[in-house]
């Protein structure tokens, strides 16, 4: 897969790590939660179709506003431009996908090390890990053991 | 595989699973057909935090299959749509050995003994299909004894002031109380409240041969690392296999239940997945039980339609799937400026049932108890307030600082069912068989979103006289409501005109057919139903095994 082809995808991982930006704990970007995104995307066509068109949007509203793309923006005016676009649905659809991907158990691949579970303080409790059991075929990467 | 039985029960649930070891103990042969598999902790115990049967975004792990399996939902504006397992209005209830016990949170519940009476202590609304039960506490009482000796509950005995009378107490201690009972406690008591430790089935002692429970708090929706919950797969299957008497198929499909010209009920028709190639076979026996959960076990009878029976079994009267109801869920977050979360599971340590009954202008209530261990993705999908934004700081800074200071109450209903929220055939939409899939309409009678918004402002003020700085949460709507506690659909009564059985599970009109799940409950308690389901069993299991 190769999703740094798509122009967007630049608009896309700034977007989401305005979704969960990192702070004094990581954000969506430092877990890699943009690719349980980039994975649910590929799965949902729909949802992907009004996505990009939204993001699209983004990068006309930046150059219009700030004549540079989105992902060229500061912190600051790219929170004032998704917040134009909060009430839409498909920025909602991404945001909920982000948080999904962030606070799930890692194998979904979007909270590396289980770090968002520390961050607000969830403890699992399982002997074999965050995941649980997990048949070996399954497991990914950097999956927690 | 042998082809003729005494007994057949279809569906090893809650309830299929006791009868089948009650009548193998009494000798007899069964056959147990369950259309899930089994499932264990090393197999199907990983924590897919959002595909499980508690929240099923993206699948569910405890069946049935997301493909081939179909219902169609009738919204009340009259709109259809078509619905797989794991969305949203399919109303499902887990395909698995042991079925929803092997994922459930075992709330282990006697229902009070007005619950077994509504129509005579409220009167019965009009549009309402609300009524007595055609017998009382005092008739399940000892089965309810047997279920929690046998399954296997933990609790507090003597805690609940409005519980039936009781012979022996819980096998086993409560669980634990934590610093989110303590909070919720100071809350009752400056309410004047009674307040107690719910009742589970899971070992909090090592019992049975299986372990105490270890805290995972990930009980709902997920098969225990622990075995410490007692489910019917791990108590009281060992105890029908043990007998050499009874045959478990699992993987398995009934697509109907036989019957001959005079039209006596001789066996069921199955599907089942034989080394991957589906084999339909006829099985016979001198009794049928379904047990297939309150959609399910209607649509069986509707689909076993015959030239003595053109409707389907026990639906003379069209009482077949009429009454589905299932549990109102009113439930408020409540914000504490201190750590009240604790991370040891199960998590539920607090209930009332002070507002089960007695409440002015409404009928009936439910009871009412702080919540599960919430995992992360649940918290972040239900406890948020819904003027946060759902992104930025506020959001990361409501869950870092939140997970751990936000509490929930929340409580089933019971319900005051209508006839009109129903389980029908649909006409068009066809399953993996090619057999009419389940037609879910209707909405629950008003009267129960009146009693819901009461339950909604009990759970609120519990919440703010606990010391929650805000309280929050979603008013109820009128809807349709079944889902895992879904019930009602084959009630039970005194005459066949107003029901679909006896009061022993008898399918009017046939000596040899009987329900034993949910389905029977004429009304479902304001309580998790499953140890009311047990109990019935328990009850009905023994009459059937004296019958055969």
């Amino acid at each position: 897969m190769d999703d740094t082809a798509k122009p967007a995808t630049a608009t896309l991982l700034a977007v989401i790590d305005r979704i969960i930006p990192a702070d004094q704990d990581p954000g969506a970007l430092d877990l890699g939660t943009d690719h349980y995104v980039m994975a649910q995307l590929s799965s949902q066509a729909g949802l992907a179709a009004s996505v990009w068109a939204g993001l699209a949007q983004l990068d006309d509203l930046a150059d219009t506003r700030f004549n540079a793309v989105f992902a060229k923006l500061t912190a600051e005016q790219q929170d004032a431009l998704i917040a134009l676009h909060q009430q839409a649905d498909w920025f909602a659809a991404l945001a909920e996908l982000t948080a999904e991907g962030f606070y799930a158990d890692p194998a979904n691949s979007g909270n590396r090390d289980a770090l968002s579970w520390r961050m607000i303080g969830y403890q699992h409790r399982l002997p074999e890990g965050p995941n649980g059991p997990m048949p070996k075929a399954d497991m990914e990467p950097g999956d927690a053991p | 595989m042998r082809l003729d039985y005494d007994c057949i029960v279809v569906g090893a649930g809650a309830a299929g699973t006791i009868i089948a070891a009650l009548v193998a103990e009494a000798g007899k042969r069964v056959l147990l057909i369950e259309r899930g598999r089994e499932m264990s902790y090393a197999a199907d115990g990983r924590r897919d935090h959002l595909r499980n049967q508690r929240l099923s975004q993206h699948g569910h792990n405890a069946g049935p299959d997301i493909d081939g399996n179909p219902r169609v939902v009738v919204a009340p504006d009259g709109t259809e749509r078509v619905v797989r397992p794991h969305e949203p209005g399919y109303h499902n209830n887990a395909a698995a050995v042991g079925s929803g016990t092997v994922v459930y949170g075992a709330q282990a519940w006697r229902f009070l003994p007005d619950d077994f009476r509504m129509a005579s202590r409220y009167g019965t609304p009009q549009g309402s299909s609300l009524t007595d039960w055609p017998i009382g506490y005092a008739d399940l009482a000892p089965f309810y004894e047997q279920a929690e000796q046998q399954v296997g509950a933990a609790g507090d005995s003597h805690g609940n002031r409005h519980q039936g009378a009781r012979g022996a107490d819980y096998p086993m201690p409560p669980v634990p109380q934590h610093k989110s009972a303590a909070a919720l406690q100071q809350g009752a008591a400056a309410l004047g409240m009674n307040s107690f430790t719910p009742p589970l089935l899971i070992n909090t002692i090592p019992r049975a041969g299986r372990g105490a429970c270890i805290g995972c708090g990930s009980c709902v929706g997920f098969p225990c690392p622990s075995n410490a919950k007692n489910g019917t797969q791990n108590t009281m299957l060992p105890r029908a296999l043990a007998t050499g008497n009874c045959q478990l198929l699992p993987n398995a499909m009934v697509t109907a239940i036989d019957t001959d010209a005079s039209g006596k009920v001789t066996g069921v028709t199955l599907v089942a997945d034989e080394g991957g190639a589906r084999q339909s076979r006829s099985v016979t026996a001198r009794m049928v039980v379904v047990s297939g959960g309150a959609i399910e076990t209607a649509r069986l009878l509707l689909l076993s339609r015959s030239a003595m029976h053109p409707d389907g079994l026990g639906n003379a009267h069209g009482q077949v799937g009429r009454h589905l109801q299932g549990h109102y869920y009113p439930s408020v977050y409540g914000w504490f400026d201190q750590d009240v979360h604790d991370d040891e599971g199960p998590g539920v340590t607090i209930a009332t049932t002070d507002f089960n009954h007695g409440n002015d202008g409404v009928v009936g209530g439910g009871m009412l108890a702080d919540d599960f261990i919430m995992l992360p993705a649940i918290f972040w999908k239900s406890a948020l307030p819904a003027d946060l934004p759902r992104w930025g700081r506020p959001a990361k800074d409501f869950m870092r600082d939140g997970y751990r200071r936000v509490l929930s109450i929340k409580g089933p209903v019971h319900e005051i069912p209508s006839p009109d929220a129903r389980v029908s055939l649909d006409g068009r939409v066809t399953d993996r068989f090619g057999l009419p899939v389940v037609r879910l309409s209707g909405t629950t009678h008003p009267e129960t979103v009146r009693t819901a918004s009461f339950m909604f402002e009990r759970a609120h003020d519990w919440m703010a006289a606990s010391g929650a700085t805000r309280v929050w949460g979603r008013a109820p709507v009128l809807q349709l409501s079944a889902g895992q506690h879904q019930a009602g659909t084959c009630r039970m009564g005194d005459a066949p005109e107003g029901s679909v059985t006896d009061q022993w599970g008898r399918v009017w009109g046939h000596d040899n057919l009987f329900v034993s799940d949910a389905s029977l409950h004429p009304t479902n308690g304001g309580f998790n139903p499953v140890l009311t389901i047990m109990a019935l069993a328990f009850r009905n299991g023994a009459h059937m095994a004296s019958n055969l």
